[in-house]
Order: structure tokens, then C-alpha cells, then sequence
């Protein structure tokens, strides 16, 4: 064990220096849940496959919801969504000091805008 | 005359990793009986497993336990694939079996942590656990978490491994081997560890069968059975030969693993030598429908999965037989005649997984 | 070779609450190692299948007895099987008597868990279900 600990002694900290240096950014990581409305259409094929029922999807309402704490981040949604509207971030879901539930409502279109 | 008296051993004890109570009867400093009670970390897993749809259990039951959990979503899927009667593709089955050993071989850094912890080996645990950080990064890179790694289902895995992934993985397992060499022989070797572990907890080869214990506590009493011999996955073409010891105490079960450690590392390599090219997933069609009863290994021992279904899109029943449920009445019969110091290291012996225990 | 990992449920045995523990016993004297009790709620009866492993081989027993059957403890000559039928008693309300080591309804469960949280079809009217919890 001496060898062993002269070694450990020598060498540089096993550790990083966090949060002075930034824990370096994995590719592939399964970080927290983002959602990109832009293309959804509610079908709720998300809300479905979801494991821990993190997702409700309301489709006359256009609206969804998204508990960010109950989610586990399996990543069945981001794989059921056919139009891409579910990524998985590269790091965790960070603590935050009120549950957040991510609302989200389809705003309808106007003549004006339809029109432009 | 020598006085009775009960001492409960848990479930807060900082030498359990995880919450069990034995109610210990002692005779000045020997133990008479001890009675088991446990229940602080059930979860109703099969009861959830009933009302989730049989494609959500997978990521249900691989958090029935951290440690093992990718061999939990192993048995799940096979059991749900030889309902559906699917076969899975090669590259699919040796990347579950690469995923497998890694499992083990972490779970097993993390026991000989625990276990030198339990009689004070303070160094040696930081030690072991260093060691395992470079298995937890290989998984954070080519599964995309430390833990929980949720690469299988249902026909196949998730993700592939990438010929670079593969060559770092080999690359870091000659690391983990040659840290092995290092502190494996002062596990086995140090006059106290020996002290403390050599005909300590013993168990024989008929208690051990008569008591139903599973894994290395079996195999450390003599008895070569190892449910990888059954050729899941794809253990059928890598061969495997049960590591067994017959000493039959707690040092016999601690070679056990270690030697276990290094079978890892040797069909990690093997099973990344041998890849097949192919596909990684097939999408199973129609809905499982039958009974089936699916064993794997676990770093515990066999673990037993029951699954019935009825053709709808829930289960009728699962039912989970974990190794340490099975391992908790040799420990009853070990721990009779053994002294209070010696009650740690026994029940680290038999490396506790309550998690896995109380579902 | 062939995948022997999941398997459907053959080589079983029927036995009846009179003969189980003569079952048991046989083939706890044959040398094979106990492996678990799975339980199977059904609309008029349970069922309990006990496992047992020789080598790699499984071998079951069957039980089926409707709900209000008294079924005698195996424990006495297969000891594991304590901690499986106390959870098979708590979880399921299948009165097994004479267990070993009896917990009385608190292995697994607590005081605010409702009773027999696995049983899937209701009980007749009139028969008592061991450790019953009141009713919240």
C-alpha cells in the first residue's frame, strides 16, 4: 500500500475543481427534457410513452404541460415525437427553488397574421 | 450467568448501505438469533408494473435497484421478447452482454469498497471506488447516464457503440486491470482483512442449498451454478464457467467476486472482439400474450423474473425474485454463533441489495 | 446453445393445500434449492406456484384453492420460504398459517397501507382476511 500512497500523494486531484472548471459537456449526455413547440401538433404520443406521466397534452386546448421534476429523463418521449419537438439536453436538470410545471399554449392565429 | 440481551443492528447503520433491520439476540458478546425485518424501501413495483403499459415497465424495473439496473431491464425484455416471440439481433445481444459485465464489474468495485469499509479499511474503499469512476464514465459516454443506463428494450438496445467507444472501453479496462492488480492483493492478502473475514460467517455447501441462496454466496459454498451457464444473451456463444471457492466463509465469498471482476473484464473483451455488425433493435409486432420465467445473473446472484400477460396492452402480473430476498435466510443461518463485530462483515458478505430486496 | 434464459412454465405438479408440504419436502430431500412462491390472484381462486431449482432445471408446484382456503406454511421444512409467504400473506390475503417467523402483516406494509394491496378481485362477503388492516 506504500508505493500506492506516494503515488496518490505525487499525483495530481482525482477530482475537478468544480465549479471553477466546468464539468466538460458529454456528447449523447440524457440531460433534462426540452421542449420546441414550433412543429407540434399535440398528438400526444409524448404524454403516451411517457413513464412517469410528466407530460399532459391537451389536444382541442392546444396546450401542454410538462412537470419538469417528475420527469426521469428516459428519453421515450424524445424518441416517440416524430417531429423533433422533444430534445434531451447534454446536462442535468439544475435544482431550482419552486417545482416548476412548463406550461405551454398554442397561440391561435389571427386574420392579420394568417394574411401576412 | 450470561445475560440476553436484543440489540437492533440497523436500519440506520453507517456500515449498511442500504436500510435493513436484524434484530440481534446476544449472549454477552455472541449472537443467539437474529430476526430480519424489512419494508423501509418498498415501493409497490410489481403492483405499478400492473398499471403501466408493458412497454413503460422497462424503465420501471430497471429502478427497482441502481446498481444492477441494467440486468433488470435485461430480464424484462427477454421474458416480454419470448412472449412476442422475437429474436433479437446479434450486435444487439453482445452489446447487452458488454453493458452486462461492465454492470457487474462496477457492482463488484463497489461491494470490495463497501466491504473493506465494513471492518474500517477506510483507504482501500476510497481506493475501489476511484477505480470505479473510469466504468462510470465509459457508461456516461456511450449510454448517456452513470446509473441508470436505460440502453435496453423491448427487441434490441437504444443506443449503438461506436468503434471509437469500443476502443476506449478496451483501453480503460486495461486500466481497471491493472489497478486490480494493485489493490485486489491487499484485499486478499492483508493479515487483518484476513483476520477479520477467514472463517467468519460460514455457511456449507448443504446449508447454502438448503437455505436457497443465490450468487456468490452459493458459489463461495462449493455449489458451480451461475445462471449466465444458461446462455442468455449471448453468454451461449462466449461460454462462461461458474467461479466457485469452497471455504464457505466470508473470505471465500470475497475471492469469489474479485475473481468475478477479472471473468468481467475478460468477457468484456471477448464480447467487443467478437461484435457482429447488424442492426440493433427489431420492433416487436402484436402484444405479449403467455407466461414465461426469465432468469439472469445478477453481480447478487439470479435474479427471477415471472411475467404473465393476456394479450392486452398491461401485464397480468409481474413478479420479481431478486437475490438478496434470496441470500437474507443464509445470513439468518450464518449469523447464530458469530460475534457482535463480526455481524457488519457478514452482512456485507452477502453483498445486500435492499432496493432489490423490497421491490 | 440454446437460450435457456426465459422459458415458459413446464414440468409443473398440481398439489392441493393437504399435500403441498409432503410436495415440498420431497423435493427438498431430492437436494433442490428453493427458489421463489409466485402468487396469481384470480376472479374465484388464487393460485401459488412454488419454484424450486435443480442444477438449471426449474421444477413447480401448483396450488390452486379458492380464496378463503387455509394453506399451511412450508417453511417448516423449507426455511426461505418464510419471508415469501409473510409478503404472499400481506400483499395478497392468502391465509397461510403457521410461517416460522410470523410478521403479522408488518413486513412489508405499514399501519396506512390498506389491506392486501395486491388482490385484484374482491373477496366473498363474510370471509376474514388475515391481518386486515381497518378500512380508511
Amino acid at each position: 500500500m506504500i508505493r500506492n500512497v506516494l503515488a496518490n500523494v505525487m499525483h495530481r486531484p482525482a477530482t475537478r475543481s468544480a465549479p471553477a472548471t466546468a464539468v466538460p459537456i458529454v456528447p449523447g449526455y440524457r440531460g433534462g427534457v426540452t421542449f420546441d413547440h414550433k412543429e407540434c401538433n399535440f398528438c400526444g404520443a409524448c404524454a403516451t410513452r411517457c413513464p412517469a406521466n410528466a407530460i399532459i397534452v391537451d389536444r382541442p386546448g392546444r396546450h401542454t404541460e410538462f412537470d419538469l421534476f417528475r420527469c426521469v429523463q428516459c428519453g421515450a418521449c424524445a424518441e416517440a415525437c416524430k417531429r423533433g419537438c422533444v430534445q434531451l439536453a447534454t446536462s442535468y436538470v439544475p435544482p431550482v427553488t419552486a417545482k416548476p410545471t412548463i406550461e405551454y399554449t398554442e397561440r391561435p392565429v389571427t386574420e392579420e397574421q394568417s394574411e401576412r | 450467568m450470561s445475560q440476553r440481551t436484543v440489540i437492533p443492528f440497523g436500519p440506520q447503520h453507517p456500515v449498511l448501505p442500504e436500510p435493513i433491520q436484524l434484530k440481534l439476540t446476544l449472549e454477552d458478546e455472541r449472537v443467539v438469533e437474529a430476526i430480519p425485518h424489512i419494508g423501509y424501501v418498498h415501493r409497490g413495483i410489481e403492483k405499478a408494473a400492473e398499471k403501466m403499459d408493458y412497454t413503460q415497465n422497462v424503465f420501471l424495473v430497471e429502478r427497482i435497484c441502481g446498481i444492477c439496473s441494467f440486468i433488470h431491464a435485461l430480464c424484462y425484455c427477454q421474458g416480454i421478447e419470448h412472449l412476442m416471440a422475437t429474436e433479437v439481433p446479434d450486435r444487439a445481444r453482445y452489446l447487452r452482454v458488454i453493458w452486462s459485465e461492465l454492470h457487474r464489474l462496477q457492482s463488484h468495485h463497489l461491494w470490495l469498497g463497501l466491504f473493506a469499509d465494513a471492518f474500517g479499511f477506510e483507504s482501500l474503499f476510497m481506493e475501489f471506488w476511484r477505480n470505479r469512476e473510469l466504468l462510470m464514465d465509459i457508461f456516461e459516454k456511450t449510454a448517456g447516464s452513470r446509473v441508470i443506463i436505460s440502453t435496453c428494450c423491448i427487441g434490441g438496445v437504444r443506443r449503438d457503440i461506436s468503434a471509437e467507444h469500443l476502443d476506449e472501453i478496451l483501453r480503460v479496462l486495461d486500466q481497471v486491470e491493472a489497478r486490480l492488480n494493485t489493490t485486489i492483493p491487499v484485499m486478499l492478502k492483508d493479515a487483518g482483512v484476513r483476520a477479520r473475514t477467514v472463517g467468519v460467517g460460514y455457511l456449507s455447501q448443504d446449508q447454502a442449498i438448503k437455505m436457497g441462496a443465490a450468487g456468490p454466496v452459493l458459489r463461495g459454498s462449493g455449489v458451480a451454478q451461475d445462471a449466465r451457464m444458461l446462455g442468455f444473451a449471448a453468454y451461449g456463444e462466449l461460454g462462461i464457467e461458474p467461479v466457485v471457492e469452497t471455504a464457505g466463509d466470508s473470505y471465500a465469498r470475497c475471492k469469489v467476486r474479485c475473481r468475478e471482476a477479472y471473468q468481467s473484464i475478460d468477457l468484456v473483451r471477448r464480447a467487443v472482439r467478437q461484435l457482429p455488425e447488424g442492426d440493433i433493435v427489431v420492433r416487436p409486432k402484436g402484444r405479449p400474450m403467455g407466461q414465461v420465467i426469465c432468469r439472469v445473473e445478477q453481480p447478487r446472484g439470479e435474479l427471477i423474473y415471472v411475467l404473465a400477460a393476456n394479450g392486452s396492452s398491461k401485464l397480468e402480473r409481474l413478479r420479481v425474485r431478486t437475490p438478496t430476498f434470496a441470500n437474507v435466510p443464509p445470513l439468518v443461518a450464518m449469523l447464530p454463533g458469530c460475534e457482535l463485530a463480526d455481524v457488519p462483515v457478514i452482512t456485507l458478505s452477502i453483498d445486500p441489495c435492499i432496493s432489490c430486496t423490497e421491490r | 446453445m440454446m437460450d435457456l434464459g426465459s422459458i415458459p412454465i413446464t414440468d409443473v405438479v398440481e398439489v392441493t393445500p393437504e399435500t403441498v408440504v409432503q410436495a415440498v419436502s420431497a423435493l427438498v430431500n431430492e437436494g433442490l434449492r428453493f427458489e421463489t412462491i409466485t402468487c396469481f390472484d384470480h376472479e374465484e381462486s388464487y393460485e401459488l406456484l412454488y419454484t424450486f431449482v435443480s442444477g438449471l432445471d426449474l421444477r413447480h408446484l401448483r396450488l390452486v384453492a379458492p380464496h378463503a382456503t387455509r394453506i399451511p406454511s412450508i417453511s417448516g421444512v423449507c426455511f426461505p420460504a418464510f419471508l415469501v409467504e409473510n409478503e404472499a400473506k400481506e400483499l395478497f390475503g392468502v391465509d397461510i398459517e403457521g410461517i416460522v417467523i410470523d410478521y403479522g402483516g408488518h413486513l412489508l406494509l405499514t399501519e396506512d397501507s390498506g389491506p392486501s394491496p395486491m388482490q385484484r378481485y374482491p373477496r366473498p362477503e363474510g370471509t376474514a382476511r388475515p391481518n386486515a388492516e381497518t378500512e380508511p
